[in-house]
């Protein structure tokens, strides 16, 4: 072993902050990139009929393993950017930055490094199109949202939820190399549902946002304007549902089980209104639920009419 | 005293790295697997 010279403290630093491959998975956020994948998949597998004269199913899923890469370089470059707010907020303190298990360094060398190897292997495996979309993705997510958007205006995650909506866009142009009319109703779906799901979760957390100097909508306009906005965004939200049925891209099976959620969301969005106890908390779990479901029945009606 | 703490440090900090740098070098194989399979599977040999 060279013989070098070593400040004790900054290699206790260092050896504190390497952290291990779990502190990374969190880093990713994985659950965010499970909905990104699922939603991709969706976009994908709902473009069935040209896919089967289209690609590889090998290259297919490695390009969803680019996608699934993609979303969490984003959820990188966003954790190391606002390592100053995770600190102040309850919901965000034990992530691997603010807790200290991953230095803000090593976190943004990772988050700029993923990010490349997923644009450059969704391209090599597929198509630059879905590439440049991802990586168009990474861009809005990370600097739009995160370092513009999320700090600045009330209407961040109106916004910035379009980030969250591109995935089954990228998804159809993997299977089409086109972005189709199917692709951009599962965008308006994801964009409408963002604004009444993370403004529940902003009711639930406004100590957090206020904490944290974050102009949340409850924030900035109160409880009752952020009720009214989950309301109308809800009733936008449940005609677009149907579109999918509307316009033959799914069949009976998805209009029973669209119409089923849909009622239950009215009714949830009805209760928060009312500022019935814990309404807001049982919106959100409910939209994911919601949002999950909504998902799975289209694929499982083309599943179905593809017998 | 010091020193010795200064050898534990300066282990630990060896071992975090050396486990770091096989972490990159799994990193950089599956790359080139990867790569390699991607390569293949362009090249459509069925066609």
């Amino acid at each position: 072993m060279p013989s070098i010279a070593v400040n004790t403290k900054d290699v206790s630093q260092d050896t504190n902050n390497l952290g291990s491959p779990y502190d990374y998975i969190n880093l990713m956020k994985p659950r965010v990139m499970s909905l990104v994948v699922f939603t991709a998949f969706v976009g994908y597998y709902n473009a069935v009929p040209v896919l089967e004269s289209s690609i590889n199913p090998f290259l297919a899923l490695i390009g969803i393993f680019a996608i699934a890469l993609g979303a969490g370089a984003s959820g990188v470059l966003n954790q190391w950017y606002d390592k100053d707010i995770d600190v102040l907020m309850d919901r965000t303190k034990n992530r691997p930055i603010p807790s200290g298990k991953i230095q803000p360094s090593e976190a943004l060398s990772f988050g700029i490094i993923t990010s490349i190897l997923s644009i450059i292997i969704l391209g090599l495996s597929i198509n630059w199109l879905a590439a440049s979309l991802l990586a168009f993705t990474i861009f809005f997510y990370a600097v739009v949202y995160t370092m513009w958007l999320k700090r600045q205006t009330v209407q961040n995650i109106v916004i910035g939820g379009a980030a969250g909506a591109f995935p089954p866009i990228i998804g159809h142009i993997c299977a089409t190399g086109s972005i189709g009319l199917e692709s951009l109703i599962l965008f308006l779906i994801i964009f409408l549902w963002t604004p009444p799901h993370f403004w529940a979760l902003a009711l639930v957390n406004k100590s957090d946002y206020r904490a944290a100097n974050i102009p949340m909508l409850p924030i900035i306009y109160g409880d009752m304007a952020t009720r009214k906005n989950i309301f109308i965004y809800s009733l936008l939200l449940m005609p677009c549902g149907y579109l999918p049925w509307i316009l033959n891209y799914s069949g009976n099976f998805y209009v029973i089980v669209i119409t089923l959620l849909n009622i239950e969301f009215i009714r949830r969005a009805i209760s928060v209104l009312k500022e019935n106890k814990d309404s807001e908390k049982g919106l959100f779990v409910y939209s994911i639920f919601y949002l999950s479901i909504l998902f799975a029945s289209i694929c499982f009606d083309k599943l179905i009419s593809n017998l | 005293m010091k020193s010795n703490k200064n050898d534990e440090y300066l282990k630990a900090f060896y071992e975090n790295r050396k486990s770091k740098n096989f972490a990159i070098l799994g990193i950089i194989i599956f790359m080139v697997v990867l790569f390699f399979f991607i390569t293949i599977l362009r090249m459509d040999v069925t066609a």
